[in-house]
């Protein structure tokens, strides 16, 4: 078998798992098929999360807001999709897409402290870190939330190379 | 509770001793997040599987320590770095985020920093004079990747102002 036939098995293996899962094939799926080493990295790495102490609609509403400030629309309208279906509420959800923080104060704050681990690069001081903590955002949390700005780095960098079609499934999002 | 008295951190660093004989610095720091720390290791794992060779890999994850100012990635990494067949001056010169001397790494090293410089936005003449030196989507993707497993390492040793391992201290670069 050459790289090439294999590669390609390895793609349609990834995209019947990701059918299977979804339903449908996302774009950005298709998109960043061209390594299935990376694709695998970021369905494993997605995977993970679900073992997080972040609850699903805190992680999509964070999705969102990196997503946002990463100037990916494709990922916006994806996770404020997922979000939706995690009982985010539209009030909150319209506030995030307009770059303002979502009334839920505890949602409010987990978007905050993604905004300033995206603007400071990871580089906390003692202060932030007591504020989050006072906050209730542990230290797990913070590096959960690394890790998803980790994630959102594939798929909103491979979304800006390849300019993404949105998926007409995430609705009015 | 600690990584220490915690039984998921617990475990998850049981297995890193086992894969690499000790627990760095940097693993005990992640270890408050056993998520995050599976989500990395399982990324980690698939990236051994990129387009990517070895060298090129360890070149790439240097490139972006050093463009992330990451006081611990870079002496973690000279070491794998050398056995992976880097030279002396070449590890030098890419934490010092200076020219390489090996062309196996000029190109590919010139990407992942152009992929950072730009936050990801290529743009059609970027991927034309990817395409040039050979560097097509797979490998822009799996630099990208790269660049998602280095944010969570990179941004928790911010976070932690990580000290690093007395083993690593020995290195000469």
């Amino acid at each position: 078998m050459t790289t090439d036939t294999l590669a390609d098995t390895k793609r349609d293996a990834i995209r019947a798992q990701v059918e299977g899962a979804f339903g449908f094939v996302p774009n950005v799926v298709s998109e960043m098929l061209e390594s299935p080493a990376a694709t695998a990295a970021y369905l494993a790495g997605a995977g993970e999360m679900a073992e997080a102490t972040l609850t699903g609609a805190e992680q999509q509403v964070i999705n969102v807001a990196i997503s946002r400030r990463n100037g990916c629309k494709y990922c916006q309208a994806a996770h404020t999709a997922l979000a939706k279906a995690k009982g985010v509420s539209p009030a909150d959800l319209t506030a995030l897409k307009a770059g303002d923080l979502p009334g839920d104060v505890e949602l409010a704050n987990l978007v905050s402290a993604a905004e300033l681990l995206l603007e400071k690069q990871g580089h906390l001081g003692a202060g932030d870190l007591k504020e989050l903590e006072d906050q209730g955002i542990t230290r797990e949390k913070v590096y959960e939330i690394i890790a998803l700005i980790a994630l959102k780095t594939i798929t909103n960098w491979v979304n800006h190379i390849a300019n993404t079609k949105i998926n007409e499934q995430f609705g009015d999002a | 509770m600690s990584v220490d008295t915690d039984p998921r951190a617990v475990e998850v660093m049981a297995e890193i001793e086992a894969a690499l004989g000790f627990v760095p610095n940097f693993f005990r720091a992640m270890a408050q997040s056993p998520a995050a720390t599976r989500l990395y290791l399982a990324g980690l794992d698939i990236m051994q599987h990129s387009s990517l060779s070895e060298k090129e890999s360890q070149a790439v994850q240097l490139a972006i320590s050093a463009y992330n100012e990451c006081h611990y990635c870079g002496p973690a990494h000279a070491k794998a770095a050398e056995m992976a067949g880097i030279t002396p001056d070449d590890i030098m010169a890419l934490r010092a985020g200076d020219e390489l001397g090996d062309p196996d790494l000029i190109d590919i090293v010139g990407a992942t920093r152009v992929i950072l410089d730009k936050r990801g936005w290529l743009d059609e003449e970027d991927l034309r004079d990817l395409a040039q030196s050979g560097i097509y989507r797979e490998t822009i993707f799996d630099i990208i990747a790269f660049i998602s497993l280095k944010t969570i390492s990179n941004y928790i040793n911010h976070v932690e102002g990580t000290p690093l391992d007395a083993r690593f201290q020995n290195e000469p670069l």
